[in-house]
């Protein structure tokens, strides 16, 4: 039986909803990427109302006081104590309508491509496509229709949100392929990169490791998202989103350090004769473009990272295939935790945990704000690590994620390379948070297992 | 992390599987040896952050035949060699968890010790920043 505010507290959660909905073309139009400031703050109301009406048949008049006020404002503060209250629903919702992502801007390419190849049993759908569409699209296609698409030559279609990993990879290495063999232009400094992860993914193999081109980009320095092991069949999946000197070149770098966190978690994981859970390992490169060291750190290239970065962890997802959702987990090292901070603030981060390395700060002002529940965000500095140091006296962003008013969970490091300076700090040790026999490591490795990490000893900030 | 340069791939290798071999001979059970890692990958310079032809190395070994009761003596007699050959202990995570990590100061290669939670050990070494054995400066000794 319907209970009359029950009747209630839907309709006003689905005005909501639909008030996110026709938001999306404004979303479009924005180049910066969208303010959902009031589309969230519309949805927050709403849900408290349903709250607070809709179970009990009462009305609790004082609540919806608080909540009107809360919402009522758009001030920072006022915003963080909606998103304290209301953010794990907010994201459930947004993340089941796909509406918190950004349109996706190789779709529209891909889509066009596609529309004029005239595919016979079923056209894609439109440039606001949502990763769902998409991936219902994909899953009616016929394989012949599949395999033709695949081997079409859209070069972007890799990159498309929505489509299996396996896919992906598959159209990403031709892709790749027609670069390297020079059959495609792209910059001489952009090309001998692809080259070098074309051999970390020949080597992967040789090692009997499965490799997946997962997203590649040629733009800018280029990046790519490759994954060991496919996240669409994986019990587990830590996405890896490494730091502010991220670009191709440094791939088999940055693909060595997912490599030990892998090899940690099936170190931790082993158990003799019993099958262990399947670990997939996502480093998720973005592009910098001409990056200059503080436009980095002041986060003003971020707009075109975190709608993408939004859409690739809702995407994972999507596409997965086990009847148990996988247990993902955003690690993020230096730069990489400001831009997870930023992406959780615009848009909603779809992971079960976020554990950052080497922060250099967070534009958020709590760990609440990541939209996940208490606990569920963690925070790792080594002792001698001289940006995580200075981001830790607020230098370079506002907050410092391991400080007690931040409210992460603060796991513990090792201490570090130590250089000849005051205090031993060291641009050494931000760089040995994934040591394959370091402490940072096996801390990280537990946090993306589900698991509860050592916590780190209060210490006190050293001084200069 | 710089070493000596004159190190060499190939000497680096020989001291890591020395390293390894002689932690695994002090174990209080017997067990086998399965690698689980041997790769190398490129190192940069800590002090300037370039990418020259260095490459750090790690050898890793799962240490079967080692039932979950012996895991604390197992840790115990590892940390005590490792002290004992002039290693320092950079993190010990116990009783909190199974990890202890150590570093050798003469020449800065580093090794941990881990059990999984159903009780199976690994151990795993990783070199200091080595030349390709192709590279190394001419009349050099291949010494790590």
């Amino acid at each position: 039986m319907t209970h009359p505010e029950e009747s209630a507290a839907t309709a006003s959660i689905r005005g909501a909803v639909g008030a996110l909905q026709a938001s999306r073309q404004a979303w479009h139009d924005r180049s910066g990427g969208f303010d959902e400031t009031s589309a969230r703050h519309q949805l927050a109301l709403s849900l408290a109302l349903a709250e607070v009406t809709g179970s009990s048949g009462t009305t609790d008049l004082a609540a919806i006081d608080h909540v009107l006020t809360a919402v009522g404002a758009a001030s920072r503060s006022v915003r963080a104590e909606v998103d304290r209250v209301f953010i794990v629903e907010i994201n459930r919702l947004r993340a089941a309508l796909g509406a918190s992502l950004s349109p996706d801007r190789r779709w529209r390419e891909v889509s066009g491509g596609l529309l004029r190849r005239q595919l016979a049993d079923s056209p894609p759908p439109g440039d606001l496509a949502t990763v769902e569409e998409i991936h219902d699209w994909w899953d009616a296609l016929s394989p012949e229709s599949r395999e033709h698409i695949i081997n079409g030559g859209e070069r972007w279609l890799g990159n498309v949100d929505g489509l299996p990993v396996e896919v992906r990879d598959r159209c990403n290495r031709l892709h790749l392929k027609a670069l390297v063999a020079g059959d495609r232009p792209v910059s001489k400094r952009v090309r001998k990169a692809l080259v070098k992860l074309q051999k970390e993914l020949d080597e992967a193999r040789e090692a009997g490791l499965d490799a997946y081109l997962i997203a590649l980009e040629t733009t800018g320095f280029g990046a790519a998202t490759v994954s060991y092991n496919n996240p669409d069949t994986s019990d587990r999946v830590p996405i890896f989103l490494p730091g502010g000197g991220c670009k191709l070149e440094l791939v088999d770098l940055q693909l060595a350090e997912a490599r030990n966190l892998l090899t940690m978690m099936e170190r931790l994981d082993a158990s003799g004769d019993a099958k262990p859970p399947t670990n997939a390992v996502v480093l998720r490169q973005y592009l910098t473009g001409k990056a200059v060291p503080l436009e980095v750190l002041k986060g003003r290239q971020a707009s075109d990272i975190t709608g993408p970065t939004c859409r690739l962890l809702h995407g994972l997802r999507v596409t997965h295939t086990r009847p148990e959702p996988s247990y993902n987990v955003l690690v993020t090292h230096s730069y990489g935790s400001v831009l997870a901070g930023m992406t959780a603030d615009e848009h909603a981060i779809s992971v079960d945990r976020v554990a950052t390395a080497g922060a250099p700060g967070s534009t958020l002002d709590e760990a609440s704000q990541f939209g996940l529940p208490d606990g569920e965000v963690f925070s790792g500095r080594i002792a001698h690590d001289v940006l995580a140091w200075l981001g830790q006296l607020g230098f370079v962003h506002n907050v410092s994620l391991d400080r007690p008013e931040f409210g992460a969970e603060v796991y513990a490091t090792q201490a570090g390379t130590a250089w000849p300076t005051p205090g031993g700090f060291s641009y050494a040790a931000h760089f040995e948070y994934f040591h394959p026999e370091s402490l940072s490591l096996f801390n990280l490795a537990q946090i993306a297992r589900g698991r509860q990490p050592i916590p780190a000893r209060l210490e006190a900030v050293p001084q200069l | 992390m710089t070493d000596s340069p004159r190190a060499t791939v190939g000497a680096a290798i020989a001291r890591l599987e020395g390293y390894l071999s002689a932690a695994v001979a002090v174990l209080p059970v017997p067990c086998s040896l399965r690698r689980f890692r041997a790769e190398q990958r490129r190192s940069p310079d800590p002090e300037t952050g370039d990418y020259g032809a260095h490459v750090e190395l790690t050898r890793g070994y799962w240490l079967d035949g080692i039932g979950p009761d012996h895991v604390a003596a197992c840790f115990e007699a590892i940390h005590d060699h490792w002290i004992d050959a002039g290693f320092v202990v950079v993190s010990d995570a116990r009783p909190d968890g199974w990890f202890l990590s150590v570093a050798n100061p003469a020449d800065l290669y580093r090794m941990s010790l881990v059990a999984s939670d159903a009780g199976t050990l690994s151990i795993s070494a990783t070199s200091s920043r080595v030349l390709p054995d192709d590279l190394a400066p001419e009349g050099s000794a291949p010494t790590a």
